[in-house]
């Protein structure tokens, strides 16, 4: 397992929106959230989307969101959670 | 943070967005929908390897907010499946184009 992250760690994921195949979703950008779980290594499926081999692998983790921090006029109870698998590029610590 | 209108944006990423109820209604595969599933299974990952699932997607990603908007489900698969074996040169949309013709030609015969 090549990850940085363990369970438990908070993470920011990148706010960024660059053109091509992304995995990460539009919403989720920028947001704070914990690690879950690690999901394992996987071939990076941005690369693999234009016929190269996305090696060297890439970890997924899945990382989980307070919807009350997801969207602004979120109306559920304030311990509604959302989980989201993000590739190990789209995080940083935080 | 959640622009909807933020150009950035691809059209097929509409997380959060309000798209309405689905319709649970599960209809039957058409004919052509299984024998074209059948091909891209046989061309993927599983079969010959010829293209894999997140090329497919990009496809999709890429065939523009106009035509995607205009495709259904399989409708979709099928031109992004096309896409990509066009990239990969197994044939040109020329040679596509005259095998469709022939075809046309050759049904519309037997139904006279």
């Amino acid at each position: 397992m090549s990850g940085n992250f363990a369970p438990g760690d908070t993470v920011q994921v990148i706010s960024t929106h660059p053109p091509g195949h992304r995995r990460t979703p539009y919403y989720i950008r920028g947001k704070t959230g914990e690690i879950e779980r690690v999901c394992g290594d996987f071939a990076n499926p941005e690369e693999l989307a234009y016929g190269f081999d996305g090696l060297p692998k890439k970890t997924l983790y899945r990382v989980r969101f307070k919807q009350t921090h997801v969207w602004s006029d979120y109306a559920g109870p304030e311990s509604d959670t959302v989980d989201v698998d993000i590739y190990e590029h789209w995080l940083l610590p935080a | 943070m959640a622009d909807t209108d933020d150009p950035r944006r691809g059209y097929h990423d509409i997380g959060g967005k309000d798209y309405g109820a689905i319709d649970p209604d599960v209809t039957e595969m058409k004919p052509w929908e299984r024998q074209s599933t059948a091909i891209s299974n046989a061309l993927g990952a599983a079969g010959r390897h010829i293209y894999v699932t997140d090329e497919s997607r990009r496809a999709r990603e890429q065939m523009g907010e106009p035509l995607y908007s205009d495709l259904d489900y399989y409708e979709r698969s099928t031109e992004s499946m096309k896409m990509i074996l066009v990239e990969k040169g197994l044939f040109s949309e020329e040679e596509l184009e005259a095998r469709m013709s022939e075809i046309a030609g050759r049904m519309a015969e037997a139904r006279k």
